[in-house]
């Protein structure tokens, strides 16, 4: 709920030219011309409106107001408590510092009718205790404050009464609608498309390079009698790569077992260790093959970056695994560890969605799985109806994406086209702006 | 136990996922107050992961030396200064308190009675009384320097970590030395990985190759000191900052919208429980 | 001619490292002071400091460890003098673990930095009051929120163990929403949680400082403006040293801009050995089409 009082203590004056919609790519709108204010006279605020602030938690008000003012402008408020006038803040702000209606999509909506008029955000006010300390009283829901600016030119200063505002808490942010929609829209077609995939398991997945060279990496790793090295990346579980990474270690240690080949996996977490244990004993035990199991193949190494790295290469140049998998998140090792399994000559598949190594691996690896088919491997190398649902629904997603940019990149060319000749002023484009600006 | 070690993480990741993701949309004092919370667990339980990784290579590096796996001695090493480095971190840079002389000095009398014994216990049974006696001293040596010496100059803070105490020197002459060097060796790969596998073989190899070689030359002094093209004001800065400003973010704009998109489906399936991979043993 | 080419193309990595290893050292042991200047990425970083007022606070990450020290290290003192230059209040914090030994060695040598006559540069600057370093918190973005709702309550003490909501520092300034910029120094993905954690939900600007390999990711914001600046690499840092007059400050030519010239030389070299390997490229390709056809 937004109570709003509105006083204007002086005269209004007109407005400073507007700057409608700025059309992406174009200039940007002009700022209203600095006004000269002469020695000693202090600029007059217009148009003020004292509101609570919307979708808060009830502890600040909003001071939206329009002035002329220049570089020596200074804008303060303060607040009514207990008889006294308390300020908010110790130095006032520069007036051109002040955030715009026009910049405030969240309180003010896509085309408000005075895009240049000043905010001044009151959530608090300053007191000192009985030893002089600076004491910061925050401003509280349900109660009601009375406010005034004060303007501050040079050193001459003048008080304006606001009026009363009375703050609201909020259970519901506004402003999140359309994230919220995306989200419970995109969340729908996710678990829609899970279950289509459980009734009809055979959803396409374009080819994957990397992820078809798999059975041949390790089929090549068992003919010559060499193991397979499977790096989870240098992450923890919490980082959703690594959760991807360990879900297609799972799928390798099958095929690992079936063809009765050795796969070492050291490992960068401990706890990541853990679950690669489990996760590959349980593939042994699928396999059939649970008597191959070694639990001493998946280890922990180090949490240090390069510690982690060099004892990797070490074991590369000694136990000469004939493929490596290098799946999950790197940072700068990823270039030697993808360089040492290059010199040894092993066929090397990578996968990473950190998109600053992502040139490294390309160029030193025989495959390498770029960004979201890293997600995607898992899905096309088990088939299982939860991951290719969960796949499509992305696609969905994308295309959605894809379709927003290239409408918006059209509204935004003709948005420009008819600020340059001069014609659509007039139309309402406020649910246009709703559509093509970046989800809040 | 089957509950407890599978049915309880999913129904705490639905209920954690599905109130952090509704609090995002709630502004109201409760709603922060939950996130406030949430938070402050979610620092806990990081420096809880610290620990947790440190634990578990102490216990990596123990089993394999307990063991005399290969390469135990390494992990004696690993182990050694490991102690040494914690160890270090308890003393300030200006170790000076009486507590600390009196205790050495304490320890140093233990250790000599103990020589004594050790030296005449062959010619003198009785030289195993001297052993309560250096027994007392040590434990009184190894309390004044382990518990009153630390209390003294408030050690187990951070007080401890300034530069000029052991620890910062250890940090600065080792650990940044060492890192800085690993590092270093990523010039080495670099260019041997440029030699060996940038070749034009296809077109998109020569056009990564091209760009390559531009942003390389754009983004040191030497791109700006060869000139602009004749005629024009471009030098090699403005086309390598064209091509990071333009064609590279639009290529990493896609990845990163088709990666972000895959983590908001990860994250969904592991919030309605569907993706259970973190707890290991698959489904 | 054909061994030749073939023996250069399987050349012995040893040798190009030796060449790496002399086009890194020589300059360093005589530098040619290649001129350069600052582009329009980190002049936007600059700028947006130079233009906050006396008395802002600015809240400085320092993300990085030794690795990459080289790259971001001298960035965080030219920060900090430009800062304190502007008699700017910086909050200083660390999200890695390997981080606060750096921060606090990067924030002491500013600290006891002297003038030509032996005068501090800044002197009376009391901590608490004009700046704060809070040290290293473990959380990554849990930590981001936390000092979005309050500094004191995520980090009750700084790093000398003084209590913050004591701190007059904090009590002007008590929550992320209060600074004026977040400045993040990182050789780690951290900007990216930065952004939505911190600045975009405390509608607060902010500029990146990252390494080299890592800057080219950061682009796409730059461009939407979610970063007002970006300082990537070596060269960026040399770029801010410059733009920050940091030679006349240290009185030496600053760390990272001595670094140019070795930098120059081996991206010289670089392009150099794939022009040449696609050359001979190209020449064994042509022979071997030759052997084909002749069978």
């Amino acid at each position: 709920m937004v109570t709003v009082c509105a006083m204007a203590a002086c005269a209004q004056q007109p407005a400073g030219p507007g700057a409608g919609v700025e059309a992406a790519g174009a200039a940007p709108a002009t700022s209203p011309p600095r006004a000269v204010i002469p020695a000693g006279e202090v600029p007059v605020p217009h148009n003020v409106v004292l509101m609570d602030r919307p979708n808060d938690d009830g502890s600040a008000a909003l001071v939206v107001f329009s002035m002329a003012g220049d570089e020596a402008t200074r804008i303060g408020a303060e607040v009514l408590v207990d008889g006294q006038w308390q300020k908010c803040v110790l130095r006032p702000q520069r007036l051109d510092v002040l955030d715009r209606v026009g910049k405030s999509p969240a309180y003010f909506g896509w085309s408000p009718p005075n895009p240049d008029d000043r905010i001044l955000t009151v959530d608090r006010y300053l007191t000192f205790d009985e030893h002089g300390e600076l004491v910061t009283n925050d401003l509280a829901a349900g109660h009601t404050y009375s406010v005034r600016l004060v303007v501050h030119q040079g050193a001459a200063e003048r008080s304006f009464a606001v009026g009363d505002v009375t703050l609201h808490e909020d259970w519901f942010s506004t402003a999140s609608v359309n994230n919220l929609v995306f989200c419970v829209v995109f969340a729908l077609i996710i678990l829609g498309f899970i279950l289509a995939a459980r009734r009809n398991p055979r959803l396409f997945i374009r080819r994957i390079q990397g992820l078809e060279a798999v059975d041949e990496a390790i089929g090549r790793a068992t003919e010559m009698g060499k193991p397979v090295l499977h790096i989870n990346g240098l992450d923890s579980l919490a980082t959703l790569s690594t959760i991807a990474a360990v879900n297609i270690l799972g799928r390798i240690a099958r095929r690992v077992a079936n063809y009765d080949s050795t796969l070492l996996v050291p490992c960068f977490d401990p706890v990541v260790m853990t679950v690669s244990q489990e996760v590959v004993k349980n593939a042994y035990l699928e396999a059939g093959r649970p008597d191959s199991y070694r639990e001493d193949h998946i280890f922990f190494l180090t949490d240090q970056q390069f510690s982690y790295t060099a004892s990797t290469c070490g074991i590369m140049m000694r136990e000469r695994p004939a493929a490596i998998f290098l799946l999950g998140m790197f940072y700068a090792e990823s270039l030697m560890l993808a360089e040492t399994g290059n010199s040894i000559g092993a066929i090397q598949i990578a996968g990473t969605d950190a998109q600053a190594q992502l040139p490294f691996f390309i160029t030193t690896c025989d495959y390498t799985l770029i960004g979201e088919e890293l997600y995607a491997a898992s899905a096309y190398l088990s088939r299982e109806p939860m991951l290719l649902g969960s796949l499509k629904g992305q696609d969905v997603g994308k295309a959605f994406v894809m379709v927003i940019i290239v409408v918006g990149t059209l509204l935004a060319t003709i948005g420009l086209f008819a600020a340059q000749h001069g014609f659509g002023q007039h139309f309402n484009w406020q649910w246009l702006n709703q559509l093509i600006t970046p989800l809040v | 136990m089957v509950f407890l070690k599978r049915q309880l993480p999913v129904i705490l990741a639905f209920v954690a996922g599905i109130v952090l993701w509704a609090q995002f949309y709630i502004p109201s004092k409760a709603s922060q107050q939950v996130l406030e919370v949430f938070t402050r667990w979610a620092i806990i339980m990081s420096g809880g992961a610290l620990v947790l990784g440190l634990l578990s290579s102490v216990h990596y590096h123990w089993t394999k030396v307990a063991l005399r796996k290969p390469g135990f001695g390494f992990s004696i090493v690993t182990l050694l200064t490991f102690g040494f480095v914690a160890i270090s971190g308890w003393f300030p840079a200006k170790p000076v308190s009486w507590s600390l002389w009196v205790s050495l000095v304490f320890l140093g009398i233990a250790a000599l009675l103990c020589i004594a014994y050790l030296v005449r216990r062959s010619r003198d049974p009785s030289a195993a009384r001297l052993l309560p006696v250096a027994g007392l001293l040590a434990a009184l040596g190894l309390l004044g320097a382990l518990v009153i010496y630390p209390m003294q100059l408030k050690m187990f803070t951070t007080q401890t970590i300034q530069p000029g105490s052991l620890f910062d020197w250890i940090f600065l002459h080792v650990f940044v030395a060492l890192d800085a060097t690993m590092f270093s060796l990523l010039a080495f790969f670099i260019a041997s990985a440029a030699f060996r596998a940038f070749r034009a073989r296809t077109p998109e190899a020569t056009a990564l190759l091209i760009a390559g070689c531009i942003v390389m030359l754009g983004r040191v002094p030497v791109g700006e000191w060869l000139g602009k093209i004749p005629h024009t004001q471009i030098d090699l800065p403005a086309i390598a900052s064209w091509i990071l400003n333009n064609p590279n973010a639009a290529a990493q704009r896609g990845i990163l919208l088709g990666v972000i998109l895959s983590q908001v489906a990860i994250s969904l399936r592991i919030i309605f429980g569907i993706e259970r991979t973190y707890m290991g043993g698959g489904d | 001619m054909r061994s030749a080419v073939t023996a250069l193309l399987n050349v012995d990595r040893r040798i190009i490292y030796t060449i790496v290893l002399l086009c890194v050292a020589l300059p360093l042991l005589f530098p040619l002071k290649i001129k350069f200047s600052p582009t329009r990425e980190v002049r936007d970083a600059y700028d947006d400091i130079q233009a906050l007022e006396p008395g802002s606070v600015v809240l400085i990450s320092c993300d990085y460890g030794p690795a990459s020290m080289p790259e971001t290290h001298p960035m965080f003192i030219a920060l900090l003098h430009q800062c304190f230059r502007l008699k700017l209040r910086p909050i200083i914090l660390t999200l890695v673990p390997d981080g606060p030994g750096l921060a606090l060695r990067g924030l002491r040598s500013v600290l006891e930095a002297r003038d030509e006559q032996g005068n501090l540069l800044y002197p009376d600057l009391k901590p608490g009051v004009d700046y704060s370093y809070l040290g290293y918190k473990p959380g990554g973005q849990a930590v981001m929120l936390g000092i979005g709702q309050s500094f004191t309550v995520t980090f009750p003490q700084d790093y000398a163990g003084d209590s913050t909501s004591q701190q007059p520092l904090f009590k002007e300034v008590p929550a992320l929403g209060d600074v004026a910029y977040i400045f993040d120094i990182a050789s780690v993905g951290l900007p990216e949680f930065w952004l939505p954690y911190a600045a975009a939900r405390e509608k607060k600007p902010m500029s990146v400082s990252c390494t080299a390999v890592s800057v080219a990711q950061y682009y796409p914001y730059y461009a939407s403006r979610q970063f007002h600046g970006l300082v990537g690499g070596m060269k960026g840092t040399a770029e801010y040293e410059l733009l920050t007059g940091m030679e006349q400050i240290l009185r030496r030519v600053p760390d990272a801009t001595r670094g140019m010239d070795a930098q120059s030389l081996v991206h010289i070299f670089i392009v150099l050995s794939i022009v040449i390997a696609n050359v001979l490229f190209f020449i064994d390709r042509r022979y071997k089409l030759a052997d084909r056809r002749t069978g």
